[in-house]
């Protein structure tokens, strides 16, 4: 409440006491300029779409100007394109949205005028190959007015004692029977978008980001549940992080339409693959970990040679856009989930076999139809079941196609899905936040929990 | 040849500019910036739009329009200037008008506009605030800021990643796209402020098309609240069924007048909601109506509509803006048939006074070309002239004469095989005859066109043996069928629903294949001759299946009811039933509209085959006449030919005058038509007498006659724009007039071989009359098919010898160039 009745009050005495204000402070970059250029400007002009040739996502880059010459003269705003653009009764720019305001087209004239100064924090760690460190994480945890939408669940192995499942800043620990939580792992990133414990269960991977800003890879260290690595990677929310089996390297999937390989010691970006038409959602290494499967709403999963850094060729035929993705624990197989509905199984192969008739030559199973996209797909440890979650429920087959049971009762979509490592039971979550566990033969409910304690809060109290 | 080729460069500037001077004036109108207001005109009373106010809820905000009378009972929108006022705690009153309810009572608000006053009684039923629904509340935003617009995530593939169906219409799959896509990723419930789908419009975050909501907005906060509440589903069923528009037609005095609009939209519940800052509005016509939000506002004289969309709903306003009419006072016309007093009355409304009756020459010839596709020859128009009997009397005379004549039927067999894609490329050579045989045939039989229809539409056989199968052979598959079906007989446009609801139309996508589904048991097998073709109705079935669901679609036709198909029923007997019927609202109507548009250049809904809410008739009581009068008489083409040719609307004068010089839509002077493509070279051999011979027809062949459309190179008839007949667009004719057509007549063989030539009867003519003004005055009558004036004759000499031929033609091919002979006038 204060903080909103606050704002409101500088709006209010704003055109009162504006002029003497403003002559006292300068324009700060970071705090005055940034904001107006992140509303209206940097939606084009980034470093991926960089229209115009212009780059206005940080002052270096800014600074360099375009096609069309230098963006600004610092010290002469008539000079300035960034002024010009954006000026005049039918000001060129932006092209889309509202255009500047006079007060925000003032502000940038000031800017300018003042000498054009950097104040944006300078990075502590300089360009090279460590990777960026990641945003710091919360102080305090986080609280629930409702309860996170459900992303992600992963059993700890070798012998899940405990289930990590995704909440809001945080991946929450608890019992494997729904009887409370072990810990909180807070991080600096609003979205989880993925969870993957290494072979031996010693380290837990995050991916996630802010949708928009950055992306994020966490490792955590299980024995005492600290952060030990903690990397900003892309401009954007990452996803289907996955561990290499001798856990030294880690893959993930971006919305520039990259996966990535990094160095799990240092964050150092070892590979780039590019050959994608879309997001890249998941990722997955083979047994030997020298070839990299990466899937993409771009309807391919593609392999890669690691060893060479080469891309080798598609393993499917492209037949819907690909929503999440698998690896067999013991083969080289691969299990992903579409958005129309269906779920296949491949051969981690390369597809040269394949003809002008598009034969499907890796294809080793298609599952049948499920009530909605496909949004989760899990092996149990010994890969002879699989687990379809889709919309208001998940299914559970046998690796031969077979059903074995329907998970019901959930409200909308079903995001994640896992097995014990038994076998014997399925936990899942999704849009209705909710934890439940299920017999996996049966299909039957064992427990529902929510993962967190909603506070009966208000509003802006956040 | 010197001197004549001086001439033709003479002629070639005056043609030219006077050509181009008819084609540009017609669309050279400059982009008007709206005129200032005009001073508010005497009101002598105000009225309010809706009378009274009922607030549902707590959400509920509703407003009126303060409409003032002026001395001549014509309405003047006062709502801008007009004063609300209330003393009561019950309601609330914004800046802008809007009134909401704060306390259950029924107060009332005092409305002052000037020194007017009038009352508003405003119940306040209930001020519970209901919980935000995702269709009723959070999609029509989206639809307003813009998000799932053509050029936005509404696009085919979306934009950076995310996408929305067009302009909403497929809530479930909008909510899957904001909700269910990517884990959530656009929602935060616990942070609703942090959802990336108010950080992108808001510009928190970087968004390519840029800011478009603000976070001080009331949308802002109902998708805020939205999300706060859980992001719940809500059933397509809560979507708007109908809108009220107030108020029912705008009329604008002056240019620069304005008229705010309220959209309200009706649930199926029985609810109501105003929704006028929501809905969407367009101008039909932006050099007579600007629109900008909800209000219209006038440029020029004229006429318009406001098209009105709200998810999915469609509504129309015709806007009238009349514009200093000062000194116009009606005079009252002759009247031939019921076509004049419905084009008078429409006069009368818009202040506009007829052209004069055209004359008897001018009739003729005019009369001859829409009905025959040529021009009289000089002997039959000096016969009309000469013929003592009453203008009117002997003008139906010769419509009837024409009307029964093999030109007739050559003429407009020709026109059907246009519209049924009759060409070689489609048919093969065979096929194409017996088709252009079969269309011929009932063309002159006069065949009723509910039965021409349901013979085309239910036929099946050999190619050869049943030569209306060839229709189905020429479009193929059920879409194409769909497509065409529809633009050709219903006048309606399909083609956008193929992918989605139609944008700007009630038509869904799931219409289009319900249509397509009576079509999808049509079968075709190769016959024993080369290009025969055996289409027959497969009993064992053949389905349309949605290309979202791939589910079975069920035929179903897309309003009114058609009989449900029994066992091995063909589906298309039901379907031919529904579609030739009377009662079917568009059938007739399309055709009576697009008949009369042969005889005027222009439809009464224009273009005639693409009718639709946002394309309103001009004259519409004029259409359902003519319409309910072609039923009446048991779909009898000619006879409807026959009373829009015999109308005095119909010959009326090509030369305007001051009360009608700007008028284009009503029918008050007749427009000038360019001849088409096969009129214009049989219209040069009538005139010549010299025939240009086709590739393998027989000497003497009119152009008309030609049974195929226009092949892959262009010859003369493609380059005046005879169509190559693969669409059911009657826009695939063209008429306009562009240099490559001028410098043809110029220069090329079009009319220099028919003037040049000897057998032509120039060289009669200038044989047979010793006098020179005897041989102009026949050059007249044969290819302008009028005498020529006193003026035209003055001071003319043809020279002697040889040279006397010479300037005979010269003067031949400027007569043939001029617009007077290219033109239908």
């Amino acid at each position: 409440m204060c903080k909103w009745l606050a704002m409101a009050l500088v709006v209010g005495v704003w055109p009162c006491v504006g002029r003497a204000a403003e002559a006292l402070k300068p324009i700060s970059y970071q705090k005055d300029v940034m904001p107006i250029l992140t509303a209206s400007c940097i939606g084009c002009h980034s470093p991926e779409k960089k229209k115009g040739g212009l780059d206005m996502s940080s002052f270096g880059a800014m600074a360099k100007g375009g096609k069309e010459g230098v963006a600004f003269v610092a010290g002469q705003p008539d000079k300035s394109k960034i002024i010009s653009m954006v000026s005049g009764p039918e000001p060129e720019m932006p092209e889309k949205g509202d255009k500047l305001t006079a007060a925000q087209v003032e502000i940038l004239k000031r800017w300018v005028a003042e000498g054009a100064k950097d104040d944006s924090p300078v990075a502590v760690v300089k360009e090279g190959p460590a990777g960026e460190p990641g945003p710091s994480p919360l102080s305090q945890p986080p609280r629930y007015a409702s309860l996170p939408v459900i992303t992600a669940i992963q059993y700890s192995p070798p012998d899940g004692k405990v289930i990590a499942i995704s909440g809001y800043h945080e991946v929450l620990l608890h019992k494997p029977d729904g009887s409370g939580i072990v810990a909180r792992l807070v991080g600096g990133s609003p979205r989880i978008e993925s969870l993957m414990y290494s072979g031996d269960g010693k380290m837990l991977a995050v991916s996630g980001g802010a949708p928009a800003l950055f992306g994020n890879i966490q490792v955590w260290e299980t024995g005492e549940n600290k952060l030990v690595k903690n990397y900003k990677v892309s401009r954007d929310s990452v996803f289907g992080v996955s561990f290499s089996p001798d856990g030294q390297r880690m893959a993930f999937g971006c919305t520039d339409k990259s996966a990535r390989v990094i160095q799990v010691s240092n964050g150092q970006e070892i590979m780039r693959l590019d050959q994608h038409n879309d997001w890249c959602l998941g990722t997955a290494f083979s047994l030997d970990g020298k070839k990299l499967v990466t899937g993409s709403r771009d309807q391919a999963m593609k392999l890669s040679d690691l060893m060479l850094g080469q891309f080798i060729d598609d393993i499917n035929n492209p037949l819907e856009p690909l929503v999440c993705m698998a690896r067999h624990p013991k083969e080289d197989k691969i299990l992903y989930g579409g958005a129309m509905g269906k779920a296949r199984i491949y051969k981690i192969s390369d597809n040269q076999g394949r003809t002008a008739a598009r034969t499907d030559n890796n294809k080793l199973r298609e599952f049948e139809q499920q009530p909605g996209p496909v949004h989760s797909v899990a092996w149990s440890a010994d890969g002879k079941q699989v687990c379809l979650g889709s919309v208001r429920e998940a299914r559970v087959y046998a690796d031969d196609g077979k059903k074995i049971a329907t998970l019901s009762g959930h409200e909308g979509a079903v995001f994640a899905v896992a097995f014990s490592p038994d076998g014997k039971q399925v936990c899942t979550g999704g849009f209705d936040g909710m934890v439940r566990i299920f017999d996996a033969q049966k299909g039957t409910l064992i427990k529902a929990f929510e993962p967190v304690a909603v506070e009966k809060m208000q509003q802006a109290a956040k | 040849m010197k001197g004549c080729w001086i001439n033709k460069r003479i002629g070639l500037g005056v043609v030219v500019a006077v050509l181009a001077g008819i084609s540009y004036a017609k669309d050279s109108m400059p982009d008007m910036p709206a005129p200032p207001p005009p001073p508010l005109p005497a009101v002598t009373a105000i009225k309010l739009l809706p009378e009274r106010l009922n607030l549902s809820d707590g959400r509920d905000a509703r407003r009126v329009l303060v409409m003032g009378i002026t001395g001549s009972g014509k309405p003047v929108d006062l709502t801008a200037s007009a004063q609300f006022q209330s003393d009561s705690k019950a309601i609330e009153i914004g800046a802008d008008g809007y009134v909401r309810g704060k306390e259950k009572a029924t107060v009332e608000v005092s409305v002052h506009a000037g020194n007017l006053q009038a009352k508003l009684p405003v119940n306040v039923a209930s001020v519970e605030v209901p919980k935000i629904g995702f269709v009723r509340d959070v999609q029509p935003i989206l639809a307003r800021v813009g998000c799932n617009a053509g050029t936005c995530h509404g696009s085919a593939k979306g934009k950076e990643g995310f996408k929305l169906s067009l302009r909403g219409y497929d809530s479930e799959y909008d909510y899957g796209a904001l909700i269910n896509d990517l884990g959530g990723r656009r929602f935060n419930r616990v942070d609703p402020a942090g959802s990336l789908m108010l950080q992108k419009p808001t510009g928190e975050v970087p968004h390519e098309g840029g800011k478009v909501l603000s976070k001080d907005t009331e949308y802002y906060s109902t998708i805020k609240k939205w999300i706060a509440e859980g992001t719940k589903e809500q059933e397509p069923e809560a979507r708007a069924i109908s809108l009220e528009v107030l108020p029912d037609d705008v009329y604008l005095d002056l240019p620069g007048r304005s008229q705010q609009m309220l959209v309200i939209a009706h649930y199926k519940d029985g609810s109501t909601r105003d929704v006028t800052r929501e809905a969407i509005y367009s101008s039909s016509n932006i050099e007579v109506v600007a629109v900008k939000d909800n209000t219209a506002t006038a440029l020029r004289r004229g006429e318009g509509a406001v098209l009105i969309r709200y998810e999915g709903n469609y509504a129309t306003r015709q806007v009238i803006c009349m514009g200093d009419r000062t000194g116009y006072a009606w005079v009252e016309q002759p009247k031939y048939n019921f076509i004049d007093q419905h084009a008078y009355e429409k006069h009368k409304m818009m202040k506009i006074l007829p052209s004069d009756l055209c004359t008897d020459a001018e009739f003729i010839r005019r009369v001859s070309l829409d009905l025959t596709g040529q021009p009289p020859t000089a002997e039959k128009v000096k016969a009309f002239l000469a013929d003592p009997a009453e203008s009117k009397t002997k003008r139906e005379a010769l419509v009837d004469e024409l009307l029964a004549s093999e030109a007739y039927n050559d003429y407009w067999s020709n026109k059907w095989a246009d519209l049924l894609q009759c060409n070689s490329k489609n048919l093969g050579q065979k096929s194409l005859w017996t088709f252009r045989g079969w269309i011929r045939s009932a063309v002159a039989k006069n065949m009723p066109y509910d039965e021409f229809v349901k013979t085309l539409l239910l036929a099946k056989g050999s190619s050869y043996t049943a030569p209306e199968v060839n229709y189905y052979r020429a479009l193929g598959e059920s879409g194409k069928i769909t497509e065409d079906v529809s633009q050709t007989f219903l006048g309606v446009r399909f083609n956008c629903n193929k992918c989605h609801d139609h944008p700007f139309e009630k038509w869904t996508q799931n219409q289009y294949y319900q249509f397509g589904a009576f079509f999808a048991r049509i079968a075709f097998k190769k016959g024993q001759g080369p290009d025969e073709q055996i289409i027959y109705n497969n009993y064992n079935g053949g389905e349309v299946n949605h290309p979202k669901t791939a589910v079975v679609v069920k035929p179903k036709v897309p309003y009114g009811m058609a009989h449900e198909t029994m066992g091995d029923e063909d589906r298309r007997v039901a379907f031919v039933e529904w579609l030739t019927s009377a009662q079917n609202p568009y059938f007739a109507k399309s055709m009576s509209n697009r008949v009369w548009s042969y005889f005027f250049g222009r439809g009464i809904i224009d273009p005639v085959d693409d009718i639709r809410a946002s394309n309103p008739a001009s004259n519409a009581p004029l259409l359902d006449a003519l319409t309910e009068d072609f039923v009446k008489d048991g779909f009898d083409v000619r006879k409807l030919m026959r009373t829009i040719c015999t109308s005095r609307t119909y010959q009326l004068s090509i030369n305007p005058n001051r009360w009608n010089e700007d008028d284009k839509i009503n029918f008050s002077h007749a427009l000038p038509r360019r001849l088409g493509a096969e009129q214009l070279v049989d219209a040069v051999a009538v005139a010549t007498g010299f025939r240009a011979n086709y590739g393998g027809m027989p000497t003497g062949t009119r152009a008309v006659m030609l049974p195929d459309g226009t092949g892959e190179t262009i010859d003369v008839l493609g380059l005046f724009g005879k169509p190559k007949r693969q669409s059911a667009c009657e826009c695939e004719r063209t008429s306009n007039f562009t240099l490559s057509h001028a410098i043809n007549l110029v220069n090329g063989a079009t009319i220099g071989d028919a003037v040049s030539s000897p057998t032509s009867r120039i060289p009669k003519i200038v044989n047979d009359n010793k006098d020179d003004r005897k041989v102009i005055e026949e050059l007249y009558f044969a290819i302008l098919n009028r005498p020529p004036t006193d003026k035209e004759l003055e001071g003319v000499t043809l020279g002697e010898g040889a040279k006397r031929l010479e300037t005979a033609q010269d003067i031949a091919w400027a007569l043939l160039n001029s617009p007077a002979f290219l033109y239908n006038r």
